[in-house]
């Protein structure tokens, strides 16, 4: 069955979710207590008639107020058609839609969220991919201010206790006290003249410094380092996790980005990407933004082509629906965009780096140990690590609740609970697993790896074509972020930006009706600044 | 897929599976050489994508009555076409090729799970699987 959708204007919009008939729509308390499967928002139909109601009169010492005057805008029957419901098509559509936009999302599974899913695992609500935020990352750090998002920790990441794996394969324990002051310097030798190479992390483009840089593999790096064999080793379990991928295949500037985003400090760093967790999982998050877009979400809809016929595009899914847009946005991942017919084609430039792909590609696994652990942090290195990095994150009913990273599905098989064990008996030899999960990640067909890691040499070339709108095709994820690539941030961030090229695209010209904001109570009606 | 060194982690995974074989709770008995309940812990796995009493389909189809149903049948969920194409029946022996490796029994899903790759373990889950109606 085929069915051509324009994103007429409907009378009251709000945000409909179609889950293929399941019939269970959830109340806006639901979504908030994160109660909800799927998520439906309240009317955005009441905003806009708020801020009409301002304008006449219910607020300020006057009587009157200030009008956003972009609130005001109206854009008929515009239609801007989202693939993607990861947390930058939800933002994208959040955004877009609050303006006044029709907006449709095509989602392919049959969940919003894309590499962050909050599922459950020993009772819990668990975060399966993203995780961590910190407010060194203003997008996310934004929005968990503006809807009450609570932190929670995972101490493993400022464990005392730690124990390492050497080169030699030989265990070792130690403590932070002993430790962290001696890793913080090898790391600022690691990372030498970080702040001439990367000045402004957050602007790519304004100082290219670091492309210069990008020169060497996190291995390479390691190897000129000069520090002890056992900093090097920890050192080295944490950069191949943070590369999800072999330390001989993933750049050493891509960590280098963090590192310069925390104040070139590795404590905070820390912190940034390995500590602070959202309460109740990013689904509490995620489900809030959500909540806010009117906007008709559809699930279980993947999309195989996109196809710019003069001023619009139109979007065919997998089971031959055609969405006829204004605009798209594709906040779909690096590696899954191959998947994707566009036509005109990409440019070749864009082409080819969209064919690369990114190397991030390893594993995630939450894994439950018998027994109330003490708190700990573990690290093993190099590229044949079952498991490279350890934390301990909770524990629960006797049980120790651990997060371990691998850097590929060939080193651990989440699904075998002997090799789970061997993993974690590197650290805790007598540990017995109960349990583990880890969602795979790489052979999901929306996901096709994980959060992005560049390969050498491959982060300055990719990040401008990625970002680069074709027509009125424009593109936003986490893997191309300013800020941010591989991270919630980043997505966040990708989100607002690519509503904000929508709207400079389809925006009306002053002759189209823009109502500009009006001064009151001052000595003449004019503009606010001179 | 990995081969792990097993020697002596192999001796503490069949203790934990002779334990779990000899302890199945009345109700649930270990038929035809499978434990519905070795399999219950076994699709601990499963549930941050798939329901197994409830009929509530999730990222995953629910999974209550999934024995014996014909594929993509699961009422309400949309299925890939790969799942849709495939015009079987779930017996037992098509849930374990398929429980062994997803992909290769039915190229292009979209259910992100690499398999089990113990038979024993796969015959568990779908004695519990069977369970479930």
């Amino acid at each position: 069955m085929t069915e051509q959708i324009d994103g007429k204007k409907s009378a009251a919009r709000e945000l409909k979710v179609d889950a293929n008939n399941e019939g269970r729509v959830s109340s806006r308390r639901e979504v908030l207590t994160g109660g909800a499967a799927v998520v439906v928002g309240t009317s955005l139909a009441a905003g806009m008639a708020s801020s009409a109601k301002a304008e006449s009169g219910s607020g300020g010492p006057g009587g009157e107020c200030y009008v956003n005057s972009r609130a005001k805008k109206t854009f008929g029957d515009a239609h801007v058609v989202v693939v993607g419901g990861g947390f930058a098509g939800m933002t994208c559509a959040r955004d877009l839609s609050r303006r006044g936009y029709n907006v449709t999302v095509l989602e392919a599974r049959n969940r919003i969220g894309g590499r962050t899913f909050t599922a459950e695992f020993n009772g819990e609500p668990t975060d399966m991919g993203g995780t961590w935020v910190h407010w060194m990352q203003p997008h996310v750090w934004s929005e968990i201010r503006r809807y009450g998002v609570e932190l929670e920790e995972t101490k493993g990441a400022v464990a005392e206790r730690i124990i390492y794996v050497d080169y030699s394969g030989k265990r070792h324990e130690t403590t932070a006290t002993a430790i962290w002051d001696e890793l913080e310097k090898a790391m600022a030798r690691y990372f030498p003249n970080a702040y001439a190479t990367f000045p402004r992390p957050s602007e790519p483009f304004a100082d290219t410094t670091w492309m210069q840089a990008d020169n060497k593999s996190v291995a390479q790096a390691l190897s000129e380092l000069d520090a002890s064999e056992a900093t090097k080793a920890i050192l080295d379990g944490y950069m191949t996790c943070m590369g999800s991928s072999r330390p001989e295949n993933h750049a050493w500037t891509y960590v280098f980005k963090w590192y310069a985003h925390c104040g070139y400090n590795m404590t905070v760093m820390n912190d940034a990407t390995a500590r602070f967790k959202m309460k109740g999982g990013t689904k509490a998050l995620i489900t809030q933004i959500a909540a806010e877009a009117a906007a008709d979400l559809r699930l279980s809809t993947p999309v195989s082509s996109v196809t710019q016929v003069g001023e619009k595009v139109e979007v065919v899914t997998d089971f031959g629906d055609k969405f006829v847009a204004d605009a798209v946005v594709m906040a779909v991942p690096w590696n899954v965009l191959s998947d994707i017919q566009f036509s005109p084609p990409l440019p070749a430039e864009k082409a080819k780096i969209v064919n690369e792909g990114h190397v991030g590609n390893g594993v995630k696994i939450h894994v439950l140990v018998e027994g109330e652990l003490d708190v700990m942090a573990g690290y093993a290195p190099g590229g044949d690590a079952k498991i490279s990095f350890v934390m301990w994150d909770k524990v629960k009913d006797g049980h120790t609740h651990f997060i371990g990273f691998s850097p590929s599905r060939d080193n651990l098989d989440v699904n075998d609970l002997a090799d789970v064990e061997a993993a974690m008996r590197v650290w805790l030899p007598d540990a017995k697993v109960v349990q583990a999960y880890g969602y795979e990640w790489g052979i999901d067909p929306y996901s096709q790896g994980v959060w992005m890691v560049p390969r050498v040499g491959q982060f300055g070339r990719a990040v401008g074509p990625l970002q680069a709108s074709h027509g009125r095709i424009h593109f936003a994820s986490a893997d191309w972020a300013n800020s941010w690539p591989g991270f919630i941030d980043g997505a966040i961030e990708q989100g607002i930006v690519s509503a904000e090229k929508v709207q400079a695209q389809l925006t009306p010209n002053d002759e189209g009706g823009l109502i500009t904001t009006k001064v009151l109570n001052g000595s003449e009606a004019g503009p606010a600044y001179p | 897929m990995t081969k792990s060194k097993r020697s002596g982690i192999f001796v503490a995974g069949a203790i934990l599976l002779a334990v779990c074989t000899t302890s199945a709770s009345p109700g649930i008995a270990a038929k035809n050489g499978c434990n519905a309940q070795a399999g219950k812990q076994i699709a601990q796995m499963c549930v941050a994508c798939h329901s197994f009493d409830s009929g509530r389909n999730m990222t995953g189809p629910a999974l209550r009555g999934v024995v014996g149903r014909s594929a993509a049948s699961a009422k309400g969920f949309r299925y890939s076409r790969a799942l849709m194409n495939l015009d079987i029946n779930w017996t037992t022996a098509n849930l374990d090729k398929f429980l062994s490796g997803p992909q290769k029994f039915a190229k292009g899903t979209t259910m992100a799970f690499g398999g089990l790759p113990d038979k024993q373990r796969r015959a568990d889950l779908i004695c519990y699987l069977k369970t479930l109606k």
